[in-house]
Formats: structure tokens, C-alpha cells, sequence
């Protein structure tokens, strides 16, 4: 399942190209997280068992490290696969259209679908903000809960924004594009693979 | 109107009991202008968050016991503390209704998380299934014993001479078929109801704890009541008091005696006064580390509640 | 409009004009919130880390990145020589080794679209010059690759077990069964479409080849053993068991085979990671919708107005199969299974049905779903790897649905197939 598929050339221009510097950049820093955050579940998960046949003691903080290491993967994963391209969809419908229809379909679905995301960025950073308040202390290691889930507001954000850019690119360029970096060509399949 | 009342246990459970007696007394004593619903486990989410609802108004009323509520009100935790409540359940009903220490003193630390704390209640005493005898703490040695992720819990157990094991409760079953684990601890219509003598050998009664649960409300939707509805509530939990003292005591009995019918074969062991001397004094140091990590008033509480119980050291 | 009328259309609406999954389900809860509901819209955002927080869900991630491991080595073609050898000289022999393949790597891999990947790349090519037509070839590798999700590991089974509090090892050895009986029936099929479309057979291969095969493979195949083995044996929960399937997968891959080097099990992690977290963002939004229709009491009323409450158990299984059937042709098989289950959930423990044979019916169901018209996550991985139109990779079909409906019935009626293992293992 090759990404480089239909992927569009950088946008050239002065701001634009600023914004592509920085967004590769943190692209760089998400995919470093999902990947030693995977490896480091599996370690943590491994060791754990070991403790526990070998040494009849088991890694209290094992459980409480995977929950945390999961909430990280999903939501700095949903920005990678917005940029991406690979959020699962129905496209049965939109396939059916012709370019400029499909076209307007795909701006309206970006931008639609960055609104969501801002919307529930802004309630998440009320759930933090009360969970701030409560002082709650996770069962094992005793850190605030919060630190937890301070990721989910910044992710929310930055795929919103990933959106938005995908509505830019459509807008802005020819053809029909699922993301700013990936052209909608062949079918979407692609992104039905789990 | 429509009050939403939460809790942690499945149909027909003790906490079940409670809140469907709840439902009926406070229907009836407003004609019906109060209507509760019960939500149980798992539709609302996990007992944390049904916790997090009631603060944030959602639901009126839920249940909260003391292994997770120690993450919003890290005092309720001294109930964990083995060997605080009594021997004499006579004792603990009176304390856990009407006492000061909790309804006036720990009350407060409720309120400072946005809740009310409306009852206190047992649902009966925590019972061991091992699949071997353990009857001092010197037996415990090599045991794996599953608690759930409570440091309190885990000193506890570690100080009766057991290896304590964290297993996500779905897995506490096969962990036990399978001996990935080799003992865990629950009331014992729970013990019944999850189906976990069927892969144990004993049943053990060390008196160590209770599993004690709260009901707490939203704080505002409490304060905001008219005195009216205040006074319905306070005579429903003064009856609820008596009919739940009966109601898990009779639970609890039906469930042993299925499980004795289920599996003659088990075997009962109810501690001597003896045997939980030396329990209690293997766990003497647990109430002084609980304090040390949790601060605030926990050092008063926990004086104050021994003296009621009367289980100073 | 009532609540859920209102949800049903917002979802649906959303669904079709073809915006990313996870839009109909959280704007549906959104709309609950604002217009039905008198509930802190960050009660949304709790239930959404709340959907992902389960330690038991902690196995997805694992088995993927086991899959995706094998799926880039040479886990797959072991596989499919070793069924080969054995079955390859019958008539049919090729089509059979697809099934008896896709089954094999199901026992590696917990998502039938893995399946799908990793034997119907090398397979495929095989079936057309061998004579068999493109549809049939395509329909036969999307329907094995069903088979992945019955046999265990299956991400299905966990999600199902997570929500709704079954035992993941039962149901895991629950599902071994009617993978087997599945695979039997589509056997069969192959067997009887080669005769009728005269296909040529390959000629029978020596023991000495065939142990070749075995040895090669050897490894391979301990996979399922260490699933089902470490679990029975009580040496890991089925949580841990996928994280040690990782250790084994790359064991097998990097240090046996050699055919993934070190340095690349990284960016491995790094694609399972971005898989995980496309899954597991519809794995919040559907406990979020799950909390909006529970809490508005809607299950209770559909229950209700079907007249299921206290009906008879074959009516529920029914009920049941046909609900995660329909959800499963139309959303993604995740989401299906944790709406649908806490609607089930009650209505199962009250008619006293076993809730281990309702988790296999229900991985069943979604199993067939996801390779079922007009929407299944198996066809649109099919169209991308092999890239052929929609109605040619459908066409073929029909006959493998029939018979895995088939199966669905031999269950309900036969709950021994399934039961079978788990009672002998834990009850
Ligand atoms: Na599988
Ligand atoms: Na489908």
C-alpha cells in the first residue's frame, strides 16, 4: 500500500511553502511518536509477561502506560492519516460523479469534516480543563490524569487544519485531491486497508 | 422530571437492589412527579466515567466505590485500609449510615469535587477464591493474587505475603482457569455471578475488608432541591439503609449456597480470630503509607473512623 | 423529529455523500448533544478516550504489527507452498490451496484485509493461468480471507469480548470451529466449480517435496500454536499473546527467514501505528454514539417495538445475525460491533443464550459483511491491490455468501461447532 500514489507535486510560493516546510517537519516528529509508540507497547507489554512468569511479579504501570501509549497512537495518528489520505470512507457515491462535481463533493467533505474536527477540539480542551481541575491522579503511577489526554485537543487541532488544507488544494489546484499531498486518482481503495 | 441514577453492577447485583429501591421509593413518595431511571454497567461507560457524569450533571445519582473513587477523592481510600471495619457487621451498618467522620468530614471532600455524598453502604465482605489453602500469611508465598491497580491495594496484598498480579477484570477468569493468576478477591455474590469458584478450591473468609460503595449526586442538582424533595431523600436513604443491610445479606447467602450446590466440592474456610491476628498484624504498617502518599486530612479520617469501628490499633 | 430518527438520518446522510467515517458517527452524537441531550458536550470527548482506553484493545495494535511484519516477509509464501504440496494434485488443487491458505494466514493475522494482501497478491496470478476465471479467483480470495476473522487471532473477537464482556480466549477457540467448517464448504465449492469448468490439475508432489514444504513452513505454522497454546496453558492472557506474537513474528521474519532486515521493523511500526489509529478514532466515535443511545434509552425502545423482549432464543439469534449483517454492508465492522453489541448484550444474558456462541455468530456475520455489496472494507482492498473495476470483483460472490449464510444457520442450529473447544479448554 504505496503512499507516493498519486501524490501531488509540493506547492510552490512563498506561504505555502512555509506551511509545507513546517507541516513535513511535524509530519517527521508524528511518525517518529506511532512508530516507537508501537514498539514501545509491545516492549512494555512483553516485559510484563517476562516479570511475571520469571520473576512472579508483574509491572504495575504496565496497564497504564498502554492506555496512555493508545490515546497517543490515535490522535497524533488520525493528523498522519489526514495528511495522508487514509481515513476510511464510503466513496460508492462520489465515485459516480464526474471530475467537477466530484471536485465540489470533496471540498464541501474537507471542509465539512475541519469543522467537526475544530468543534471537537474546542470540547476537548473542555474535558481537559475540567479534568485540570479535578486534580484526578491516574490509579498507578499517580500523575495527573490529565497529562493523559492533553494530546487529544492537539490532535483534533492539527488534523482539522490538515482538512483545511486538503480544501485549499482543491480549491486551488486542478483535480480532485484527498489530501493536500494525495491525488484522489484510481479509486480511493487505498484508503480501505486496515 | 427525570432523574438519572448510575451504577457499577449488572441487573439483580446488590447495587442493583439499591438503585431499583431507590426508583420505587422516591416514585412513590412524590406520586410520580420524580421518575428514575437506572442505568447499569457499562452503558454509560466505565465506573470513572459514570463519576465524571454525575459532576458534570448528567445523572443525578451514581454509585462510586472506593477502588476508583480514590482517583477523584484520594481519602476515600482508607476504606481499603485491611482490618478497618469491624467484625461485627452491627457495628459497621451503624458507623457507615450515620457517621460523623464520613458524612461531615469526608462529606467535605466530596463537595470540593462537585459531588454529594449521599450513602455509604457494605455490599458484603471481600472473600479470597484460591486454588490453595491459605489460612497464614506464610501460605501466600508464591501465590499470584489479581488486585485491581490501587497502590493501597497492591501494599495490602503484598504485605499478607501474596505477589500481587494486575489483570484487566475481563481476563480475571481464564486467568484463573489457566493459572496466569492464582487467587483474586471480591463479595461473594460477585464471586458467584462472574462464575469464579468454578476455577478455584477455597472460599476463604479473612475478614481483611468490605466492599464498601457510595451513592453520590451532583452537588448543585443536591443544593438546588427544594427542602421538600430534601427531606424525601433523607427518609428514602434512612429506609434504604435497613432495606440494603437485609437485601446484600440475603444476596450474598443465596449466592454461597448456589455455589455449594454448584460445587459441593469447595471448600469454605472462615478465619479464626487467631488467623486474622496475623493478617492484621502483617498489614499493621498499610493505614501509615496510605497517609504518607495521600496527605491532606487522611491521618484524622483514619483515627477517627478506627475509633468508631473500634479497630484502634 | 425523535432523537433517534434524527441520528439515523444525520449518520446515513453524512455515510453516503462519502465524508471520512468517523464524521456521521461523531456528528450524529454531536446533533444528540446539542439539540436532545442537556449534557456538557465534554462528556463526548470522555466517552471517545473512554472507547479507546480498554487494556484489552492494547491486542489490536499487536496483531497488526504481527501481521504487517509477516505480510512483508515470507510468512505467506511458506504458507501457500505447503498447502500446496498437499492438496495441489487434487481437482481444484489451486483453489483449494487458496482456502486452506487464507485460513492459515488467518491464524497469523487478526484483519481479513491482511488476508487479503498478503495471499491474494501471490495467488491470484496463480488461479489465472491455471485456467480459473477472474471473478471466481477474486471472490474465492475475499471470502477465505473471511475465514481470517472465525480463526484466532481477530480483532472482531477482541472488540467483541471488550464490549461486551466475553472472554477473549473462549471466544477465541469458539471461532476455530466454524473456520474449519467454512473452509470444508468453500473446499468443496472448489472442487466442484473446477470439474464443471474442467481445470487442469498439477501433478501430486513427493513426500520428500512435501516435507520440504513442512520444514520450510515450520515455523510459520507454530503461530497458531503459540496463540492458542499460550493461552490454554495460562503462560499469557489473550492481551499479552499478541504482543508476544510480535516477538514471534519478528523472530521468524528477521531472525529465521532474514527476509525483514532490523532497521525496517521501525517504519513497520510506524505504518501499523497510522492503521491503528484510522481504526481506533472509529472505535471512540462509535462508543460515543454508543453512549448517545444508551443513554437516551433507545435500545430499549427498538427492543420493545420489535417484540424481542422475552422472545424465543432462535428469534434473538435471528434478530441478531440480521442486524450485524445489514450494519456490516453498509459501515465499517468495528463500528458495527460496538454499537450494535450493547443493544444485543441484555436481551443475550436474558434468554440465558450462551454470549460466547452469540460472539461467534456475531464475528460471523461481520466477517461476511465486510465481503459483502454494496459497502465491504475486503472489496475495496481487493479493487486497490488488484486493481479491477467494483462489479468484477463483486460478481463472483453470490455462491460463497450463500454458503457462508449457510454456516451462519449450521451454527445456530449446531452450536457445538463453536462450543465445542471453549468448553473442553474452560468450562
Ligand atoms: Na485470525
Ligand atoms: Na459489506
Amino acid at each position: 500500500m504505496s503512499d507516493s500514489n498519486g501524490e501531488a507535486p509540493a506547492p510552490k510560493g512563498g506561504v505555502l511553502s512555509v506551511l509545507k516546510r513546517l507541516d513535513d517537519g511535524l509530519s517527521v516528529v508524528e511518525r517518529q511518536l506511532l512508530g516507537w509508540s508501537i514498539v514501545i507497547m509491545a516492549v512494555n507489554t512483553v516485559a510484563n509477561v517476562i516479570m511475571r512468569l520469571g520473576f512472579s511479579s508483574s509491572i504495575f504501570f504496565s496497564e497504564e502506560l498502554n492506555q496512555f501509549l493508545i490515546i497517543l497512537v490515535t490522535f497524533v495518528g488520525i493528523s498522519e492519516a489526514a495528511r495522508m489520505g487514509r481515513h476510511i470512507r464510503m466513496s460508492a457515491f462520489t465515485d459516480m460523479l464526474g471530475p467537477q462535481a466530484s471536485k465540489i463533493m470533496m471540498i464541501i467533505i474537507t471542509l465539512g469534516t475541519a469543522a467537526l474536527l475544530f468543534l471537537l477540539a474546542w470540547y476537548s480542551i473542555g474535558y481537559v480543563s475540567s479534568l485540570i481541575q479535578s486534580n484526578r491522579l491516574t490509579p498507578a503511577l499517580r500523575i495527573p490524569y490529565y497529562f493523559t489526554v492533553l494530546i487529544v485537543p492537539f490532535g483534533l487541532t492539527v488534523t482539522g487544519i490538515q482538512f483545511v488544507l486538503a480544501a485549499a488544494t482543491n480549491i486551488f489546484r486542478p483535480g480532485t485531491h484527498l489530501s493536500y499531498r494525495v491525488e484522489d486518482t484510481f479509486s480511493d481503495a487505498d484508503d480501505h486497508h486496515l | 422530571e427525570e432523574w438519572k441514577f448510575a451504577h457499577e453492577e449488572s441487573p439483580g447485583d446488590v447495587q442493583d437492589l439499591y438503585a431499583q429501591e431507590f426508583k420505587r421509593l422516591v416514585e412513590e413518595k412524590t406520586n410520580g412527579d420524580v421518575t428514575v431511571t437506572v442505568y447499569t454497567y457499562g452503558q454509560l461507560g466505565t465506573e470513572n466515567d459514570i463519576t465524571e457524569l454525575t459532576t458534570a450533571g448528567a445523572v443525578q445519582f451514581s454509585n462510586a466505590s472506593p477502588g476508583h473513587l480514590g482517583t477523584f477523592v484520594p481519602e476515600i481510600q482508607v476504606f481499603g485500609v485491611p482490618y478497618l471495619l469491624s467484625q461485627d457487621n452491627e457495628v459497621n451498618k451503624e458507623v457507615l449510615s450515620s457517621s460523623p467522620t464520613i458524612y461531615e468530614g469526608l462529606s467535605k471532600d466530596f463537595e470540593s469535587k462537585g459531588l454529594k455524598l449521599y450513602t455509604m453502604y457494605p455490599e458484603g465482605e471481600m472473600v479470597w477464591t484460591t486454588k490453595k489453602k491459605v489460612t497464614q500469611p506464610s501460605e501466600f508465598d508464591g501465590v499470584k493474587f489479581r488486585v485491581m491497580t490501587s497502590p493501597i491495594l497492591i501494599e495490602s496484598y503484598e504485605s499478607f505475603g501474596a505477589d500481587p498480579v494486575a489483570l484487566p477484570w475481563g481476563e480475571v477468569y481464564s486467568g484463573l482457569q489457566t493459572s496466569v493468576i492464582d487467587a483474586q478477591v471480591n463479595p461473594i455474590f460477585f464471586i458467584e455471578s462472574a462464575k469464579f469458584y468454578e476455577v478455584t478450591d477455597y472460599l476463604i473468609y479473612a475478614g481483611q475488608q468490605q466492599y464498601t460503595t457510595t451513592v453520590v449526586s451532583n452537588a448543585a442538582f443536591y443544593e438546588g432541591l427544594s427542602d421538600e424533595r430534601k427531606d424525601m431523600l433523607k427518609e428514602v436513604k434512612s429506609e434504604l439503609d435497613d432495606f440494603i443491610y437485609e437485601a446484600q445479606q440475603k444476596a450474598n447467602a443465596e449466592a454461597l449456597d448456589r455455589i455449594k450446590k454448584a460445587k459441593p466440592e469447595i471448600e469454605v474456610i472462615r478465619l479464626n480470630d487467631e488467623q486474622r491476628a496475623a493478617f492484621k498484624e502483617a498489614s499493621a504498617g498499610i493505614g501509615d503509607s496510605l497517609v504518607k502518599e495521600v496527605g491532606g486530612d487522611t491521618e484524622e479520617v483514619l483515627k477517627a473512623l478506627r475509633k468508631e469501628f473500634g479497630t484502634e490499633m | 423529529m425523535d432523537l433517534g430518527t434524527t441520528i439515523l438520518i444525520v449518520m446515513l446522510v453524512l455515510l453516503v455523500l462519502g465524508f471520512p467515517m468517523m464524521v456521521p458517527l461523531t456528528m450524529a452524537s454531536v446533533v444528540a448533544f446539542t439539540f436532545y441531550m442537556p449534557i456538557d458536550p465534554k462528556i463526548l470527548i470522555q466517552q471517545m478516550v473512554t472507547g479507546i482506553s480498554p487494556v484489552a484493545l492494547i491486542a489490536v495494535p499487536m496483531f497488526i504489527f504481527a501481521a504487517d511484519i509477516v505480510t512483508k516477509g515470507h510468512t505467506a509464501n511458506r504458507l501457500i507452498d505447503l498447502a500446496m504440496t498437499f492438496v495441489g494434485h487434487v481437482r481444484g488443487g489451486l483453489a483449494v490451496t487458496t482456502a486452506l491458505g487464507c485460513t492459515m494466514f488467518g491464524a497469523v493475522s487478526g484483519s481479513t484485509q491482511a488476508t487479503v494482501v498478503a495471499m491474494g497478491g501471490p495467488l491470484r496470478p496463480k488461479m489465472l493461468k491455471a485456467g480459473y476465471k477472474d471473478s471466481f479467483a477474486m471472490a474465492l480470495i475475499i471470502n477465505a480471507s473471511d475465514i481470517a476473522f472465525l480463526i484466532p487471532p481477530s480483532i472482531g473477537m477482541i472488540v467483541f469480548g471488550v464490549v461486551g464482556k466475553v472472554s477473549i480466549g473462549e471466544l477465541f477457540l469458539a471461532g476455530i470451529g466454524p473456520g474449519i467448517l467454512i473452509l470444508l464448504m468453500f473446499s468443496a465449492y472448489c472442487v466442484f466449480y473446477a470439474k464443471r469448468n474442467n481445470i487442469p490439475t498439477i501433478p501430486r508432489m513427493s513426500w520428500a517435496e512435501r516435507g520440504k514444504a513442512i520444514v520450510n513452513a515450520g515455523p510459520a505454522i507454530m503461530f497458531p500454536v503459540l496463540i492458542v497454546g499460550g493461552i490454554y496453558l495460562g503462560w499469557v492472557s489473550p492481551t499479552e499473546v499478541a504482543a508476544v506474537s510480535v516477538v514471534y513474528a519478528i523472530i521468524l521474519e528477521v531472525m529465521i527467514f532474514k527476509s525483514v532486515k532490523w532497521s525496517e521493523l521501525l517504519e513497520i511500526a510506524r505504518s501499523t501505528g497510522l492503521i491503528t489509529a484510522v481504526v481506533f478514532i472509529l472505535v471512540g466515535a462509535g462508543t460515543t454514539f454508543s453512549f448517545v443511545i444508551s443513554f437516551a434509552q433507545i435500545p430499549q425502545h427498538v427492543i420493545g417495538a420489535l417484540g424481542l423482549e422475552g422472545a424465543n432464543s432462535y428469534l434473538i439469534l435471528a434478530a441478531i445475525c440480521i442486524a450485524f449483517f445489514i450494519g456490516c454492508m453498509f459501515v465499517d465492522p468495528i463500528v458495527v460491533i460496538l454499537v450494535l453489541t450493547p443493544i444485543f448484550m441484555p436481551l443475550v444474558r436474558d434468554a440465558g443464550l450462551d454470549p460466547v456462541l452469540v460472539g461467534t455468530l456475531v464475528t460471523l456475520q461481520v466477517a461476511i459483511g465486510s465481503a459483502t455489496p454494496p459497502f465491504g472494507c475486503d472489496i475495496f482492498t481487493a479493487i486497490a491491490i488488484f486493481r479491477r473495476p467494483y462489479y468484477e470483483v463483486i460478481r463472483g460472490t453470490p455462491p460463497f455468501i450463500f454458503m457462508l449464510l449457510l454456516a451462519a444457520v449450521i451454527l445456530v442450529f449446531v452450536p457445538q461447532i463453536a462450543l465445542f473447544l471453549p468448553t473442553m479448554a474452560f468450562r
